[in-house]
């Protein structure tokens, strides 16, 4: 999780404890050279990734044994794949950001109907990802293998569902609006998720999503996540859809006539603020006040002395966008 | 029941088991002394105590015992000191009560209840002490505050980083100053000239608030519903600046999204975690015995003499000043109420804060109201019990019923299941005449959030009796459990046998088992 320091010093037991694992693991390497997939490998192959979870070589070896208990009874295939979840979730509850362990448990749920288990016990799998997605989420509302995770699976059981994607990110941007994940899976979701039916509705959505980021921006104006959403939001918020890109809304200079006056009107009472400074510059650009926005770029390299080549490179692309 | 007290000669008496004392019999039984604690009721805690509704309301109807001038000057002479036969309803003097009996009712509720910090004295003392071990805590889950007329209402107070982001009662540039002055206050290093230089020339903390540009509203919010102060002129700013960073440090420290603490099972463990304390250190304890007279020879203090007879020799007598015959009528009242409802105040949140300040009508007192839900182990299920308190001892009744029928609305009365407006009496004054050296009145401490005054009570009383001993010093051969594990809202492990080790009013342990448990000492 972030700013939560792991241990420094390694105690006599988690010495012990790791030797004898790292043994157990070489003992288990072995099984997967001579490709026994027996019960007793099997055992000894899940003690060591239930406790090392990022070792990918040897969940390789578990979709090897799993893959030879093709033609199995369905009873002992369902019941295998589930204590194989089991396994995972165990896993990822140890060490909540294991690449091979998000990715086993991907290739076991994609993997099911091939193995032929029945599409009610599938549909009941899915159901549980999300409990699991939730419940990583609410130990770390960032671990992005989570959301990615939400996503694939929901790609897999053929069940996109945006709109609750959008509703989930909503709550997680209440609980902490520095939840970058959060807000970027609302960008991707948003245009899919919220069922526009006229102009009005889309002028009132992007009203509440300038409130919501506004509300951000006064409460924390150093957050960079919402200002991020924000630059997008700006950009009309794209996205892509059926090969192309297109705008979810039509961004008109009134609109960003107001914005920059928003955003002078942080400035003022906050005039250090880097992320403000630079939207005011992004704004500008846009309505084609360049010199102005050359003063601005001016005032970070100031009091932002550490990105000061940052700040050159953007002075120097003044046709470029921000 | 009257088994007597057969220990021989005892270093220390300790009598009444409230807050103060039972912490300070927990930091002498710490030194290796020899303690004796008695108490006179039949629960722990004195003014603290957990109790069922309607023997509270049973118990205020019995007479007082308040002294008069009379007993005062029978009471004292060179050989002896008898005490005054006051009691629990000494304390006690309900006005007005709501509802009537009903069996379907039980709740356990505090005399003298009190939300504490996260990150206060009380937590601390716990966490230092070791008595974090015998007693659990919910986090309040909401905070209201009463802002009258303008801007409408009871809101909901936005806390939290996340609150103030989604809070619809500050605008978006109030949010910024909130949050700067929030930062300011609680962040030195970010403190720039300019602003230091306002804070010099600020004489007290409301000005510091206008000379950061708070406006009325963001005021009233910091001063009663973050700092708890009534009046933001009546401190300093550095005092009003710690306030503030005892109460964000608070937020802080275990996730539950909110500054204050309500004791699970009500007040009285806390009591009851120190006399455990001080138990396992081989203290004596016994219950329902009351020291009928202090004896004294050449001026000191050499004995007591139980209601039960027994005659035991002493070097020091702690006793709660409710026992001092020099005493008369009270000194202090508090007015509280205490009731029993069957709907949450406030629709969906089950422990609620709200203050109502004294500015909203006509109240001469601000008053804080409570509720708190059967999670805290206090009541049945969907039952919830209500607490208010007037903050100023110049509060009145009708504040009380004022600030119900902001909460509850004007019909308040028929709201209330079953409750009780009542007038606590309080012995807070220190000075009062000569007494041996060696015998100490501990005082009732006035109303406050958490229990600062309480523990410095004790803590002055321990060092100018004890100076060569440490308060609380660490355990030796102890290592301590840090339990930072815990699930957001139990701010401490869970004490599961709690019905084991301390004596609950549900079940009282009658004398014997008390005396054989603090039989065998475990030093630690």
């Amino acid at each position: 999780m972030h700013g939560i320091m792991y241990g420094t010093e390694t105690s006599s037991e988690e010495l012990s404890r790791l030797s004898s694992l790292s043994e157990l693991g070489r003992r288990a390497l072995e099984c997967k050279v001579e490709a026994d997939l027996s019960d007793e490998a099997e055992a000894l192959v899940r003690k060591v990734v239930e406790s090392n979870p990022d070792d990918y070589t040897l969940w390789n070896y578990r979709r090897e044994w799993l893959l030879s208990l093709k033609g199995e009874a369905h009873d002992r295939l369902v019941k295998v794949w589930n204590d194989e979840l089991r396994l995972t979730e165990k896993a990822l509850l140890r060490h909540p950001k294991a690449y091979a362990t998000w990715q086993h448990r991907v290739w076991l749920l994609a993997e099911a109907k091939d193995m032929e288990i029945d599409l009610a016990t599938r549909t009941g799998l899915f159901e549980k990802e999300l409990a699991l997605c939730s419940k990583m989420l609410k130990m770390d509302a960032r671990n992005f293998h989570a959301w990615a995770h939400w996503e694939r699976v929901s790609k897999i059981a053929g069940k996109h569902e945006p709109a609750r994607v959008v509703e989930y990110t909503e709550q997680q941007i209440n609980a902490d609006f520095s939840n970058y994940s959060a807000w970027h899976y609302r960008s991707v979701n948003l245009a899919e998720g919220i069922p526009i039916q006229d102009k009005t509705a889309l002028d009132q959505l992007l009203d509440e999503e300038v409130d919501r980021l506004r509300q951000a921006f006064y409460t924390d104006p150093d957050s960079q996540s919402a200002w991020f959403y924000y630059r997008w939001l700006l950009n009309g918020a794209p996205y892509y859809s059926e090969g192309k890109t297109s705008a979810l809304f039509n961004i008109k200079d009134e609109f960003l006539k107001n914005e920059l006056k928003a955003c002078q009107e942080l400035i003022d009472l906050e005039p250090f603020s880097k992320w403000a400074l630079l939207t005011k510059v992004y704004l500008l650009r846009r309505l084609g006040r360049e010199a102005e926005a050359e003063d601005t770029i001016v005032k970070l390299t100031e009091i932002d002395p550490m990105r000061l080549g940052y700040y050159r490179n953007l002075a120097s692309t003044s046709t470029r966008a921000v | 029941m009257d088994a007597a007290i057969d220990i021989g000669d005892v270093d220390v008496v300790i009598v009444g088991t409230g807050i103060s004392e039972s912490i300070l019999a927990a930091a002498i039984a710490r030194t290796g002394r020899q303690v004796l604690h008695l108490e006179k009721g039949s629960t722990y805690g004195d003014s603290w105590t957990t109790i069922d509704l309607e023997e509270l309301i049973r118990t205020s109807e019995i007479p007082n015992g308040l002294a008069t001038e009379n007993d005062t000057w029978e009471s004292i002479n060179s050989e002896r000191i008898k005490l005054a036969n006051r009691s629990l309803q000494s304390r006690i003097e309900v006005v007005a009560n709501f509802g009537s009996v009903d069996d379907a009712i039980k709740a356990s509720v505090d005399i003298t209840p009190r939300p504490l910090f996260c990150n206060g004295t009380m937590v601390n003392l716990l966490v230092k002490s070791g008595g974090g071990d015998y007693v659990d805590f919910k986090a309040l889950n909401a905070s209201f505050l009463d802002f009258g007329d303008t801007p409408g209402g009871i809101q909901r107070v936005p806390q939290s980083r996340s609150e103030v982001f989604q809070s619809r009662l500050i605008s978006a540039p109030e949010k910024r100053l909130l949050m700067r002055f929030v930062k300011i206050c609680t962040d030195e290093d970010t403190t720039t000239d300019e602003q230091r230089e306002k804070q010099m020339s600020s004489s007290n903390f409301d000005e510091y608030m206008e000379a950061m540009l708070l406006n009325e509203k963001l005021r009233t919010l910091i001063s009663n519903a973050l700092i708890f102060v009534e009046d933001p002129k009546s401190i300093s700013v550095q005092h009003g600046r710690d306030l503030l960073q005892l109460y964000f440090s608070s937020l802080a420290r275990y996730g539950t999204g909110n500054a204050l603490l309500l004791t699970n099972y009500g007040g009285s463990e806390l009591s009851q975690a120190f006399c455990r304390i001080s138990a396992v250190n081989g203290s004596i304890y016994v219950l329902r015995r009351a020291v009928e007279e202090i004896l004294l020879e050449d001026g000191a203090v050499s004995g007591i003499l139980t209601t039960a007879g027994d005659r035991l020799n002493t070097r020091h007598v702690f006793a709660s000043s409710m026992f001092d015959p020099g005493r008369l009528g009270e000194e202090d009242v508090v007015w509280r109420f205490v009731g029993v409802l069957q709907r949450a105040i406030l629709d969906g949140h089950s422990r609620t804060l709200v203050i109502v300040p004294k500015g909203v009508g006509s109240r001469t007192s601000t008053v804080r109201v409570w509720q708190v839900d059967s999670s805290l182990g206090v009541c049945g299920d969907g039952y919830f019990v209500l607490y208010a308190e007037c903050v100023d001892g110049s509060g009145t009744e009708e504040d009380i019923r004022s600030a119900l029928a902001r909460v509850l609305g004007e019909s308040y009365s028929e709201k209330i299941s079953r409750g009780i407006i009542f007038k606590q009496r309080m012995w807070t004054r220190k000075e009062h005449g000569s007494r041996p050296s060696n015998l100490e009145w501990i005082h009732d401490v006035p109303v406050e959030i958490d229990f600062t005054g309480a523990i410095e009570q004790a803590e002055a009383l321990f060092r100018s009796n004890f100076p060569d001993e440490g308060w609380f010093p660490e355990p030796v051969n102890v290592v301590p459990e840090v339990s930072e594990s815990s699930e957001p809202g139990d701010a401490n492990a869970s004490y599961d046998q709690r019905h084991d080790a301390s004596p609950t009013e549900e079940e009282p342990v009658d004398d014997k088992e008390v005396l054989a448990r603090s039989g065998s000492p475990q030093t630690t």
